[in-house]
């Protein structure tokens, strides 16, 4: 399938899911006195992404006309073109996020910035020392002595608090 | 009025308020610059630390910190694409294109310059017409403001390419739908949480801002480094910050222009430095000859000085409801309000005659604040340009860590930063299929204060739709929206009736 015809399905299926969900949303005794409760705005919204998404999927797509017009995913062979490069990485820094996430509140916010900027680094191609050491750390410290000491915005450190 | 205003400038010329000001706009442009730590975070972090000191002191290093704050935000959006709240969102469209162009130094001076040009005319108005001004805005009602936010909307236009309007519509809606998640305002009713505790609250703007500009800006430069921030760029000189004399008078119009219009938005309560800035950049473009036009989302001086002064003209004219009639008409305003109060000050229409001294001095040091950053600024402005020269493979990690922290400071939820994630991936395919991004984060913006205003109008009118054809400000913006869409049909057909057969 073409990409783009793709997309406009996905987002056709999402509009549909919206709808669904909105239907079930609890009408209040309240506001179901008023023409727009809490249920009525998501259905017109939901019901414009629904006929948005089928003109996407069955509309001509208009031609290259100039520069500021970029039409691809109209062949098949567009999909190898748009969604090429290195998604390996990408995919690999979304999961060092991620691992960043869930590891900040029990390791704390001095650890798990410099183990997930040294660790990032290394995956797009840093192999100095300094860099991979030296520069996670100060920027970790940098960061909590700013944020947390200055600002006095909280950030976990459940060690440094046990140490102290 | 001279008097008051000769009284408020003896005040704010006194050195310790100077020294005042000149704190606050450091202080305020180091917090700025920081994702997720926008005005309000930083007025309010100034509050515990003014209780000792003299009211009109108080407020002059608040006003310092405000417009250090606004301009800290721009010069993240301009240099890593990381717009930490909604108003430096626009900035971001033609300011990062520069900046990845090697015209940093000269993006972040326009933004000062910007800034200061909307201020500055700003605070000429806030001066002659205040109180007047201030009555116009309380005229305006909850069908007036959906009408504005549809008109806002309807400005999507302005970011689809040719043949592309269908994909901005399609992203208005998807941002309308994720700005519904969580728990409705008027009756508590959760929706679209799947039974979640962590979505109650909604979808927080900073995490989809970092989300769909930064972090997906992030992930694309390591898919594919020609697309992306993954090029290290050589840091400007402060001979690069200068304009030429064309550049010049190509963006004075500009700034005219848009100080006029962000201040007769901001001053209407609720709707503030975001609207003012998309609105500013959408009549830019609109108005603009057609190469020019071309030239917008690609690093276009006037794409870039039109929001940066709306943005500035409608913060100062947030300030005359706050001032004149005590209804703090932004977020900001409503922490300066807190503060007033904790100083035992009440604004309203009797500030002018209790406190002339804090009235005058207040608008005093906003334009004086404008000055200092401008002149503060601009020096530093090659050092915090700096960044773009950090070597490729660690910027995007590190503009990754700074969109995750901006998120986690504001809401410290790992499930808010997995959701970020979710987002960017969807956003980075999104944006490789050419779907816009500004659209979804203005709707975003935009959805609840619709949604609002539209249950509010119609509990007003008995349930009628009546006030969308009876009030004056609707018609308008209906008759408005009509010859956009009308204008934009035309020249598509327009274009693609001159387009070779062959081509189509």
């Amino acid at each position: 399938m073409q990409p783009q015809r793709a997309a406009a399905l996905a987002f056709l299926a999402v509009s549909v899911a919206y709808l669904a969900l909105a239907v079930r949303i609890e009408e209040v005794v309240s506001s179901s006195a008023a023409v727009v409760g809490p249920r009525e705005y998501p259905l017109l919204v939901g019901s414009v992404g629904v006929l948005v998404s089928l003109f996407l999927l069955f509309a001509p797509r208009p031609a290259a006309t100039d520069a500021t017009t970029v039409d691809v995913g109209t062949a098949p062979s567009d999909r190898r073109r748009i969604f090429a490069g290195d998604w390996r990485s990408v995919l690999a820094l979304c999961g060092l996020t991620l691992l960043y996430a869930a590891v900040l509140p029990i390791v704390g916010f001095t650890l798990a910035t410099a183990g997930f900027l040294a660790a990032s680094f290394h995956l797009l191609g840093e192999r100095r020392f300094g860099s991979l050491v030296m520069v996670p750390v100060a920027i970790a410290v940098v960061c909590l002595v700013l944020l947390r000491g200055a600002l006095g915005v909280y950030l976990p450190e459940p060690l440094l608090e046990m140490m102290l | 009025m001279l008097n008051g205003l000769a009284q408020g400038l003896a005040t704010a010329l006194l050195p310790i308020n100077l020294a005042m000001v000149l704190a606050g706009c450091l202080i305020g442009t180091a917090i700025g610059m920081i994702p997720g730590l926008g005005p309000i975070t930083a007025i309010a972090l100034m509050i515990p630390l003014t209780y000792e000191l003299d009211p009109a002191s108080a407020l002059i290093l608040m006003a310092g910190v405000y417009y250090g704050a606004v301009f800290g935000g721009s010069t993240s959006s301009i240099l890593i694409n990381a717009p930490g709240e909604s108003s430096s969102v626009a900035t971001a469209f033609d300011g990062y294109p520069l900046a990845r162009q090697g015209h940093a130094g000269k993006a972040l001076a326009i933004a000062a310059y910007g800034s200061f040009a909307g201020g500055t005319i700003a605070a000429v108005f806030l001066l002659v017409a205040a109180p007047a001004l201030a009555k116009v805005a309380l005229a305006f009602h909850s069908p007036d403001y959906f009408a504005i936010a549809v008109f806002a909307l309807a400005a999507v236009s302005a970011f689809a390419a040719r043949g592309q309007l269908a994909k901005g519509v399609a992203m208005v809606v998807l941002g309308l739908m994720l700005a519904t998640v969580g728990q409705d305002v008027a009756s508590d009713v959760p929706r679209f949480t799947f039974g979640t505790l962590e979505l109650l609250d909604g979808i927080d703007f900073v995490l989809l801002a970092m989300a769909i500009f930064a972090l997906s800006e992030a992930l694309l430069g390591v898919l594919r480094p020609e697309l992306g921030a993954n090029e290290a760029l050589p840091t400007p000189t402060l001979r690069s910050l200068r304009l030429s004399r064309n550049e010049t008078r190509e963006i004075l119009p500009t700034m005219g222009r848009s100080s006029i219009l962000g201040f007769l938005i901001g001053i209407l309560p609720g709707a503030g430095a975001t609207i003012a800035s998309f609105l500013a950049y959408s009549m830019e473009r609109a108005i603009a000859p057609a190469a020019e036009r071309a030239r917008f989302g690609r690093g276009s001086l006037r794409g870039l000085a039109a929001p940066e002064t709306a943005s500035g003209a409608a913060c100062t004219g947030a300030f005359v409801p706050l001032l004149t009639l005590g209804v703090p008409g932004s977020g900001t305003t409503a922490v300066i309000l807190a503060a007033l109060l904790s100083y035992g000050v009440q604004p309203g229409p009797r500030l002018v005659l209790d406190r002339p001294d804090v009235f005058w001095s207040v608008i005093v040091s906003m334009y004086i604040g404008n000055l200092v950053l401008l002149v503060l600024n601009l020096p530093l402005i090659p050092q915090i340009a700096r960044v773009l020269a950090v070597p490729s493979r660690m910027l995007a990690p590190l503009v990754v860590f700074f969109s995750v922290m901006g998120v986690y400071v504001t809401t410290l939820s790992p499930f808010d930063l997995t959701v970020m994630v979710a987002i960017a991936l969807a956003a980075t395919l999104l944006r490789l299929l050419d779907y816009p991004m500004p659209p979804l984060a203005l709707a975003f913006v935009l959805g609840p204060m619709m949604e609002e205003n539209l249950r509010r109008a119609v509990i007003l009118y008995d349930g009628s739709f009546s006030f969308l054809w009876t009030r004056p400000v609707p018609i308008v913006v209906g008759s408005l929206m009509a010859a956009i869409v009308g204008w934009r049909l035309w020249t598509t057909l327009r274009a693609r009736r001159v387009v070779p057969s062959g081509s189509g």
